[in-house]
């Protein structure tokens, strides 16, 4: 290096002025590597390396340069063949551990084998005829994430002073900030662009569903709607007013009213949103929409914001409706002849009581027996579609629980000639549910206990009343639910199997069926069973939310509705 | 005196079977299969003590008939049961007007507890 310290102070500032402004002059990682090899070699040093540490803590060789560009070639093999361990052994490692510079005048043969792992490193080195070092960390916030290495060959005959390490920190604290602003930027631009394709692939899904969202800015009373949703209200792209009023304007007058009261009922229970609402487009298209939404609220609970989508559903309630056409019709015409025959069986039942017509008679009872199958199966399929568009009816009513027992079971056992079905306990109590749906549950469970103990003799229901809750099982000792099946139980269409993989008859829908009617009517179903020794399933119903119902013999007609 | 009951339904099964028990239970049932006649009927003719009423049937709507005899005052105290096997049963009853309900299909003995209960 220089040998008068006046013109080496001199050049170094002139260097490092130089540095400045060729680092700050871009933000490419790319571009500023390549400046600081240029800057280094040859004025600084005949090679020059930066190594950085990867989040794997391995060293990465960004840049190297050599006045010889064979030499680099030679180099790069030999870092291929063997990476540099990041351990105190490897200069730049050691450098980068410690965070303290290292500077090496010379370079002796001893301290070449000493570095060297094995003789081909040794002989590279010595081919490449490395004679004196400098070794800097790069630091940013106090923490080394790299460093830099000078390093004098043959090629110039030059040598590396101590003082020459005030040149090279210098010059390596503004390589670091240089390096530290190109990762951030390069960072800062990889986020724009992985927003920039989120927001893309957002749009495209919206398009792609019919899905448009909305941010509500319930203070300001600003709206924010995305271009899809404009398309939703037959809108523009861009040319929706975006406030409050411009949105309430486009909803349905018929529907204006009862949407408010949902959405204040819904907002009573907590901060999820659900609404179903027609509106009408600019040109008059009359849609439906559904929407649906989360609030936020400030710390006094006032809901302050409120975030969601909203999706076009016309052609699905078209279907539903359709449907429930359909369903009206299906069970009209398929009860229509399935009325006649019953009571042309139920006339020639009468017809025949008579004491020499007694066969006739049994067989009449079974063809009445079937009709009432045939009858329970259309309704459990019209129950099914009902339950599904949640249309099912319920007609609440306050009745005697044990006389509704009582009878359900009187009306079942005739069903069965090898079971006798006995009934235990009483809940002294009026309840006020759809007699009917509960009936219906109560019918299920003992035709399934019935229908899965084909060996058994009897089947008990127990009835009790304790505390706020009525219950009622059903136990039957037939040949149980396997654990693994038991989940199953309340699905939809699920089947039994026995072991022979016999199904036993039946559409699947009766558990399914009966689980929905207690859920509905606030009440709890389950069941336990042990395979191979009979099943128990039980339902209960609460009686706290009808306590004003509960009522005195005499006051049997009294009517208290105390819930939905 | 024998009550007299008018059965209106399009399906002939149904009129046939409902009108055979009624006969048995010593009332006097009569099969009305033009529902649209109805109104007509009750201006020149004795009213009857109850009329059984289905509520879809070919061309006409049950519930249109029950207002309009519970709207005129002159026809307005014949009670009327209506028989229905719609899935939506209770509610069709409640837009008819009508006095009492029975699901189809039924049980010939459900059938002639209402028609007891409801005749006068």
């Amino acid at each position: 290096m220089p040998k008068n310290p006046n013109t080496f102070s001199q050049e170094m500032m002139l260097f490092l002025n130089t540095v400045s402004k060729e680092l700050s002059s871009s933000l490419d990682l790319k571009i500023t590597l390549r400046k600081l090899s240029k800057l280094t070699v040859p004025k600084m040093a005949d090679w020059f390396a930066i190594e950085l540490l990867d989040g794997n803590n391995e060293l990465q060789q960004l840049t190297v340069n050599h006045v010889n560009p064979d030499k680099v070639k030679w180099a790069k093999e030999l870092r291929k063949k063997q990476p540099p361990a990041f351990t105190k052994d490897n200069g730049s490692a050691r450098v980068i551990i410690t965070g303290k510079s290292e500077v090496y005048p010379t370079v002796s043969d001893e301290m070449v084998r000493a570095a060297s792992k094995n003789e081909e490193e040794y002989q590279l080195i010595k081919r490449i005829g490395i004679c004196s070092v400098m070794i800097v960390p790069l630091v940013v916030r106090g923490k080394p994430f790299g460093a830099m290495s000078f390093i004098m060959t043959e090629d110039s005959g030059r040598s590396y002073e101590r003082k020459d390490l005030l040149l090279a920190e210098e010059f390596a604290y503004r390589a670091a900030m240089a390096l530290e602003n190109a990762r951030l930027y390069k960072q800062a631009q990889d986020e724009i662009e992985e927003r920039k394709a989120a927001e893309h692939r957002l749009e495209i899904s919206q398009k792609a569903g019919h899905i448009g969202t909305y941010e509500i800015d319930l203070v300001n009373k600003t709206v924010y709607w995305s271009p899809e949703l404009e398309r939703l209200f037959g809108l523009q792209p861009g040319s929706f007013g975006g406030t409050h009023n411009a949105w309430f304007e486009f909803v349905h007058p018929d529907d204006k009213q009862q949407m408010i009261q949902e959405r204040d009922r819904q907002l009573a229970e907590g901060d999820e949103l659900e609404l179903e609402f027609r509106i009408i487009h600019p040109d008059g298209t009359v849609r439906w929409i559904f929407s649906k939404g989360r609030y936020f609220r400030d710390k006094n609970g006032k809901p302050t914001k409120t975030v969601g989508i909203n999706m076009d559903i016309t052609e699905r309630k078209r279907l539903e409706r359709q449907k429930d056409e359909f369903l009206t019709i299906a069970s009209h015409e398929l009860k229509t002849p399935l009325t006649s025959i019953k009571a042309f069986v139920q006339i020639l039942q009468r017809y025949f009581a008579r004491p020499e017509d007694e066969d006739s008679v049994t067989y009449l009872s079974k063809m009445d027996h079937q009709v009432d199958k045939l009858t329970k199966l259309v309704q459990d399929l019209l129950d099914v579609s009902k339950l599904q568009t949640g249309n099912l009816d319920y007609n609440e009513d306050v009745f005697d629980f044990d006389e509704l027992v009582a009878e359900t079971v009187e009306e079942m056992q005739p069903i069965t000639d090898r079971h006798t079905l006995i009934h235990e306990g009483r809940a002294n109590i009026q309840v006020l549910a759809d007699k009917f749906r509960i009936a219906q549950v109560l019918t299920n469970f003992i035709s399934n206990a019935i229908k899965y103990s084909p060996d058994g003799d009897k089947i008990v229901v127990r009835t009790k009343h304790e505390k706020n809750t009525v219950t009622v099982s059903v136990q039957d000792f037939g040949i149980g639910i396997p654990d693994d099946k038991k989940q199953f139980l309340f699905q939809r269409f699920y089947r039994v199997m026995d072991k022979k993989r016999e199904s036993f008859p039946g559409l699947g829908l009766g558990l399914f069926i009966s689980s929905e009617i207690v859920k509905r009517q606030k009440g709890d179903i389950w069941f336990e069973s042990s395979e191979g020794k009979g099943s128990t399933f039980s339902f209960s119903l609460p009686v706290n939310l009808y306590k004003d119902t509960i009522l005195s013999p005499q006051s049997k007609t009294a009517r208290t509705k105390t819930h939905d | 005196m024998t009550k007299k009951i008018w059965i209106v339904d399009d399906d002939y099964g149904i009129l046939d079977a409902v009108q055979i028990v009624l006969q048995q239970e010593g009332y006097e049932a009569e099969k009305i299969t033009n529902p649209a006649g109805v109104t007509t009927r009750l201006e020149n003719e004795d009213h009857p003590n109850l009329i059984l009423l289905d509520i879809l049937m070919s061309g006409i709507d049950g519930r249109d008939i029950s207002q309009a005899l519970k709207k005129n005052e002159k026809t307005n105290h014949i009670p009327i049961l209506i028989m229905t096997a719609n899935i939506h049963a209770e509610k069709r009853f409640e837009e008819s007007g009508a006095d009492g309900l029975i699901k189809k299909p039924f049980d010939i003995d459900d059938l002639i507890q209402k028609v007891q209960q409801f005749a006068r």
